[in-house]
């Protein structure tokens, strides 16, 4: 009885949830142009550094400007009336309401003029005169009418299927490309494999220059940094070539021109009313999310990243943990004033902000895969604050007792393992656990250097379903299983480490 | 002996009498304090030392000194023929020699009662779980704690608790061993089992140092008797010597525990109205009868204002002092006067009425005349 209780209770709030987030606020006017939004009464979305931010402050300076870094939630932020408009690439756009965004309409007049749209060039690279064979590429390309028979195919038609390209047998030279795998139809996930003009784009450019591909997914606002750094060749990402973004990469020649228009909430009267019932639509979300295009594969797949980095950098962070307790214990106050030190600034950076230094910039220029960035990083965190955990957990133990086992002749490193910290570890892993599930959480913002993780993948469905809550939830709903079945499996752990002393036996003893 | 000393594996020095540790002028300071300022003292093999004196006098930092808890300043301490003090000595393999046992117990409370007796033997003296079992259970046997093997400490009493780490203590069998305050952390009730295994410890001929505040046991137990005051062995003697016939002051006043009130340089013009009113503090602070602060003060009167200071005056200068003393244990006060001149008994001469009252009001007089000063005891 009081399970099902709990359940009918966890329905409900999950039902309040639902209901707050469809709450609308209070209508606007309703908008027919351009010009209307040129007014601080209205909140407009720009994209980070694309197109639409740049038209957005040459063309809307009066609106209020909210800068979006996906998409996405750009998208979900009209269709709730956060925002009054949002500015972006005009196909990506109508691709997003053709796939079933609802109450959102674009308006007709473009904003501003139309951009380029070009490949962006690392200036790291180590392909030389990479930004020549890009253009040369492209040239042939558009020669041959490849470029144009792309286009058509996956945005006109709006029909594209990945054609087979050869790969090269054998490659002179790695090209690594960035994309950002979250924008249909240039770059976007079909069940697992990654697809649009620019994933064609990019394989067709491998093959041209005879390279074996590796593609690497990031956010807008990761790419230009990535490439910046040299993580990536090139960027294919249906990227903008604004003058801002110039300062930072080289751009290619222009491979298609984009325009950029507005969205903006639909009137009252043209919006679809929802007609399905709760459960049914509840139905047609889990198949949007898990069964359509398989992709419940992704979701897999992004979990066992999230717990690959999790346990990984949870096996490491304690033994680093462990090996800073040791350093604070020394002798030497320069040691142990350096071991102090790194525990405090590792305690007073944001992980996100940790990572990105080591991916950008002490891994930058290094060929290193990004899970193995985000398990050092994550090693790094999770070591500083076990050490100190630890260190409390040692300093709990009773200082009779060590004095206790020296007198007796014990070494002090006998004394520490056998006497202080079996005690210690009694204090301290009750803590670590509770530490650890957070640690598991954490790890939700490697998106941020091109891992995809259980939120990135959630994120890349998001963006092709255009769905608020059921991807959202059912993330939640893995990390809380995901973490419970963790903190299960380490009380386990506790346990056997740790045994319970009610036992009353003596090892290897005949008594 | 001898050939005992061969056996440690570990160098031994030309020292070959039978001093298991030999002190030198050990000190130890730390940054505001001296605890120790000079020690040395030698202890021989069967010895029962007790260490006793007043607190803060180093008592406990000598004991941590000798098996190198405490690094001396200053000074050597040899053990069992190895210079501790010695920077290239192996500490972990001279304190095996040396068994400590702790005011507050400091079992391992991880580890069961004979866990924690097992440890030892099996990790530093090599032996199997099964001999240290059996070694640990027939130790707890004779402590009366078998049946406490497998109770964690915390399961314990303070009694239990000292009693098994004496037990893991003596399992090590060391060649000596130390008792910092055994008994200083636990309830009366319980001080009487631990010292009954000390005593039987002593008997088997262990040796033994032990700091104590239990002068009783003290007395009993011990074939010497350390008095430490002011960061050194203030007196060093046999038992019967140290607590029946102390040859120096601070011990005297120390194994008596006695309480001080001390007056010096009385003449006429001694102010007399405050002293009696210091006389009646220290009375009502010792606790003693409304009697006897009245015994005191009327001995103050007839000795010193009847008897003495009328017949020092215009004499030579009688430098007249007055230590009174109050020993808690026996109930008793004393009051001893001493003071110059000719050898005189204040109630030597006869039956006067002063004479009489004093001896109404007191248990015992004494006079004695020892180098030209007198000394004149009224006890109360």
């Amino acid at each position: 009885m009081a399970a099902k209780k709990r359940i009918a209770f966890l329905i409900v709030a999950l039902l309040g949830m639902l209901c707050l987030g469809g709450c609308k606020k209070q209508e606007n006017e309703k908008i027919t142009s351009i010009e209307q939004l040129n007014n601080p009464a209205y909140t407009i979305g720009v994209p980070e550094g694309g197109a639409g931010m740049y038209m957005a402050e040459k063309y809307l300076p009066e609106a209020k400007h909210k800068t979006f870094s996906g998409n996405a939630s750009g998208y979900l932020a009209i269709s709730q009336g956060k925002l009054d408009g949002f500015v972006y690439d005009r196909v990506m756009m109508e691709f997003a309401i053709a796939s079933g965004l609802e109450d959102v309409e674009l308006l007709e007049e473009n904003l501003g003029e139309s951009m380029d749209v070009a490949v962006g060039i690392s200036p790291k690279s180590q392909i030389d005169h990479l930004k020549d064979k890009v253009n040369q590429f492209l040239a042939e390309a558009k020669a041959e009418g490849t470029l144009d028979d792309m286009y058509d195919r996956w945005v006109s038609r709006a029909e594209g299927t990945m054609p087979e390209i050869p790969m090269p047998q054998a490659p002179d030279c790695k090209l690594k490309v960035g994309t950002t795998g979250m924008v249909q139809p240039f770059s976007y996930y079909e069940g697992t494999i990654l697809a649009g003009y620019d994933v064609e784009l990019i394989y067709r450019f491998g093959a041209w220059l005879n390279a074996e591909v590796e593609i690497k997914i990031y956010d807008y606002d990761g790419i230009i940094a990535a490439a910046q750094a040299g993580d990536i060749d090139c960027i294919m990402a249906n990227l903008n070539a604004t003058e801002e973004r110039r300062k930072h990469i080289e751009f290619s020649d222009c491979v298609y021109p984009s325009e950029t228009a507005v969205m903006v909430r639909a009137g009252q009267g043209n919006g679809a009313v929802r007609e399905t019932g709760f459960w049914a639509g509840l139905k047609d979300s889990f198949q949007g999310t898990f069964v359509e295009e398989g992709r419940w594969r992704l979701i897999v797949q992004g979990l066992g990243i999230t717990i690959l980095i999790s346990v990984l950098s949870g096996i490491f962070g304690l033994c680093l943990g462990f090996g800073i307790c040791m350093l604070q214990r020394t002798g030497y106050k320069p040691v142990r004033l350096a071991a102090a030190v790194f525990v405090r600034v590792v305690q007073g950076m944001p992980i996100v902000v940790l990572l990105m230094i080591l991916y950008y910039g002490i891994f930058g220029s290094v060929d290193i895969s990004e899970v193995l960035v985000a398990v050092i990083g994550f090693s790094i965190n999770f070591g500083a604050y076990s050490s100190e955990m630890m260190r409390t957990g040692i300093e709990a133990v009773d200082k009779g007792q060590s004095e206790a086992a020296l007198a007796m002749g014990y070494t002090r490193g006998q004394t520490f393992f056998k006497i202080i910290f079996p005690q210690a570890a009694g204090h301290f892993i009750p803590v670590l656990k509770g530490e650890f599930i957070s640690l598991v959480k954490m790890t939700s913002v490697v998106g941020y250097i091109a891992v995809q993780d259980l939120t990135k993948v959630s994120d890349i469905i998001r963006s092709r379903t255009m769905e608020a809550f059921f991807p959202l939830i059912v993330t939640a709903i893995i990390y809380f299983a995901v973490a419970n079945a963790m903190a299960a499996a380490l009380s386990f752990a506790e346990r056997m480490a740790v045994p319970k002393r009610k036992k009353r036996s003596i090892k290897g003893v005949c008594m | 002996m001898a050939g005992q000393y061969g056996n440690q594996g570990i160098c031994t020095g030309e020292n070959t009498d039978q001093s298991v540790i030999s002190i030198r002028h050990l000190r130890k300071e730390y940054p505001d304090v001296t605890p120790l300022a000079d020690v040395s003292a030698e202890v021989k093999k069967g010895e029962v030392i007790s260490v006793i004196g007043p607190s803060g006098t180093g008592k406990s930092t000598l004991l941590r000194c000798i098996n190198l808890l405490e690094i001396p300043t200053k000074g050597e301490i040899t053990v069992d023929g190895v210079v501790t003090t010695d920077k290239k000595c192996k500490v972990n393999l001279v304190r095996r020699k040396m068994g400590m046992v702790f005011q507050s117990f400091n079992l391992f409370a991880h580890k069961t009662v004979i866990e924690n007796i097992m440890m030892g033997q099996v990790d530093l003296l090599g032996r199997s779980r099964q001999e240290a079992y059996d070694r640990g259970m027939e130790l707890l046997r004779g402590i009366g704690l078998a049946e406490k093997a497998l109770a964690f400490p915390d399961e314990l009493s303070g009694g239990q608790k000292q009693r098994a780490a004496i037990a893991r203590a003596v399992a090590m069998e060391p060649e000596i061993l130390l008792f910092d305050e055994p008994t200083s952390a636990l309830d009366p009730t319980m001080v009487g089992e631990v010292l009954s295994v000390i005593r039987s410890l002593a008997r088997q001929g262990m040796t033994m140092i032990i700091v104590t505040h239990e002068m009783k046991f003290a007395r009993d137990v011990s074939t010497r008797v350390w008095y430490m005051d002011q960061g050194e062995i203030y007196e060093d003697g046999l038992p019967e010597q140290i607590f029946h016939h102390p040859k120096r002051e601070r011990t005297r006043i120390f194994v008596r525990q006695l309480k001080v009130l001390h007056a010096e340089k009385i003449s006429c013009d001694f102010d007399f109205p405050a002293f009696m009113t210091r006389l009646e503090e220290f009375g009502r602070k010792q606790q003693l009868t409304q009697r006897q602060i009245f015994a005191m003060q009327l001995a103050v009167e007839e000795v010193l204002m009847q008897k003495l200071l009328p017949v020092g005056r215009g004499t030579e200068k009688m430098d007249i002092s007055l230590d009174v003393e109050y020993s808690e244990r026996e109930n008793l006060a004393q009051m001893r006067f001493a003071y110059g001149g000719p050898s005189f008994h204040p109630f030597g001469s006869g039956d006067d009425l002063s004479g009489r009252m004093m001896k109404g009001m007191s248990v015992g007089m004494e006079h004695r005349f020892v180098d030209g000063v007198n000394h004149f005891i009224i006890s109360i």
